[in-house]
């Protein structure tokens, strides 16, 4: 079973006064589907770019089945990053571009690229430089779903993608993983498209891992309590707060781990929360506790 | 493993050829219908505008990074894809150039412009040696401008802009600084060159007290050392590579 290791990974930049990545230690396991998240700047691209090899850690190392992937082929070639970056000749038609993948990788799966660009209605006779913002991500996501890779990276999949052609990324990921179970991580700012698609969950904030879980997990434990103030404070004193919200004399706070073995008031609404406001609750609460 | 960078080496290649060729074929009918020049004439200057041309894309390699990091092939393969492009360039543009220079050579020898002939040609009295010591001496020529310009490439590749201008202001003055330092030693201090004279001859196996032809074996010599010492420089600056972000 194929396992990719990040151990002690640390990043520094402008000569070690910018720390992106402070001791990162985590796991990605095969077939499984995971949601990077984090704000902007957080170091998401930073970690995902040093997984592939494309920059080097500061110290610490990215091992697959135990081989450090810097300057490794064979660990290389089981690892595809689809990122924010242009990585193909500007001026390279987009039919060109994908016989060279296609030359490149052996198990490239042409017949599913054919149905991609059928589907997103990607005109592959066009400069990879005329196509907008959007299609030049349909023709890195057509790419990133054909190549035969164990570990497919998505940097921002969707960016500039309107809402049908997101439709059909998420749609044909899933499609493809079902197909081909592989390993995905994916970093985007919009969750609730994902979070039904996501296994996993690794939250970066401010260069650190602050929450590493399953979906499944992470949902289990995160609750909205929401009613009067006074009944809700009551109840939720004694739990890990991750939000609040007040409203006149109601109030919603959003906790994570159990719930107290206490009859819930009469008044008192608990309900499952979103991926969403979870992570944003989780993003605000350590900016606060940074602060 | 191999797929891949045969798969970018033959691409890379493609590419080259289609703008080298639409250059020539630009840089040729120009010369011949405005310019009004004779076709011996028009081949020899093009072979000197046609090295130039692969020069400049071969500098400018960012791109081949970009694309051999993408399809997930390490920056040691592509060390060796990046050798075995320059290798091949230098050949071709190598047989380019000894076939005009030949045909220059034998059909009107007022265009021919090659400093191998101007300096070496005759050393083995023999035009056979002579010639085939050109060719042998014409790629390893080329590809000691390849490597040369393809590391300050690589190098300034790394670099942010202000470290570009300082990294070429620096090389200027490493090609500068000794020639004025001759030039003030011949001036104010002596004007006995035979020292500098016999440095440059070993280097060189040019003699600058008579008028015999060179001696390309040392120059070859000189060539091969510095490609050596160039790869190497070339293999680190590889290694170093990373995207730009």
């Amino acid at each position: 079973m194929d396992k990719l290791e990040i151990k002690n990974l640390n990043r520094n930049f402008k000569f070690g006064k910018q720390k992106v990545l402070k001791n990162i230690n985590v796991s990605f396991l095969s077939n499984k589907i995971y949601g990077l998240f984090g704000e902007n700047g957080a170091g998401k691209s930073t970690l995902m770019s040093i997984i592939a090899d494309y920059n080097f850690p500061t110290s610490g190392e990215v091992l697959l089945d135990g081989e450090n992937v810097h300057d490794n082929d064979n660990a290389l070639s089981k690892i595809y990053y689809m990122n924010q970056n242009n990585m193909y000749p500007k001026n390279e038609k987009i039919k060109k571009i994908f016989k060279l993948t296609k030359a490149i990788y052996k198990d490239y799966d042409s017949q599913l690229q054919e149905k991609l660009v059928n589907e997103f209605k990607l005109n592959i006779k066009l400069r990879f430089d005329k196509l907008s913002t959007g299609y030049k991500s349909i023709v890195k996501i057509i790419i990133a779903l054909c190549v035969p890779c164990k570990f497919v990276i998505l940097d921002e999949p969707t960016l500039g993608l309107d809402a049908r052609n997101r439709d059909i990324f998420y749609r044909e990921l899933i499609e493809s993983y079902s197909a081909n179970p592989r390993t995905f991580i994916i970093s985007t700012h919009i969750i609730e498209e994902i979070d039904k698609l996501v296994s996993d969950v690794v939250m970066i904030d401010n260069g650190k891992i602050v929450l590493n879980d399953t979906a499944d997990n992470i949902r289990s434990k995160a609750y909205s309590v929401n009613g009067p103030i006074d009944l809700v404070s009551d109840y939720t004193k004694d739990l890990s707060v991750i939000g609040k919200e007040e409203l006149g004399q109601y109030v919603t706070i959003d906790v994570m781990g159990s719930l107290p073995n206490k009859e819930v008031p009469s008044g008192v609404k608990i309900t499952k929360i979103e991926l969403q406001k979870l992570i944003v609750n989780l993003m605000n609460k350590d900016g606060a506790n940074d602060n | 493993m191999i797929i891949k960078e045969t798969a970018l080496y033959k691409n890379i290649m493609k590419r080259y050829f289609l703008y080298t060729l639409i250059y020539m074929a630009i840089l040729f009918s120009i010369n011949i219908l405005l310019n009004r020049m004779r076709l011996l004439e028009n081949l020899s200057q093009i072979k000197t505008t046609y090295l130039s041309f692969i020069v400049v894309m071969i500098c400018f390699n960012y791109y081949l990074f970009k694309l051999s990091i993408n399809f997930g092939i390490s920056r040691q393969s592509l060390y060796k894809v990046k050798l075995s492009l320059l290798c091949s360039i230098a050949f071709i543009v190598n047989i380019i150039t000894f076939s005009t220079n030949l045909l220059v050579y034998f059909f009107d020898k007022k265009d021919l412009n090659s400093f191998y002939i101007g300096l070496y040609y005759g050393f083995f009295q023999n035009n056979i040696f002579d010639f085939t010591f050109m060719f042998v001496f014409g790629i390893i020529f080329t590809f000691f401008i390849f490597i040369i310009f393809n590391t300050l490439g690589t190098l300034l590749s790394l670099l942010g802009v202000v470290g570009k201008i300082i990294c070429l202001v620096s090389i200027y003055a490493m090609f500068t600084l000794p020639l004025m330092l001759i030039g003030i030693y011949h001036d104010f201090i002596s004007t006995d060159f035979s020292v500098i004279n016999t440095i440059f001859s070993i280097v060189t196996g040019i003699h600058t007290s008579n008028n015999k032809c060179g001696n390309p074996i040392n120059m070859l010599v000189t060539l091969i050392i510095i490609i050596i010492i160039m790869l190497f420089i070339n293999y680190k600056l590889t290694k170093r590579y990373q995207i730009r972000r």
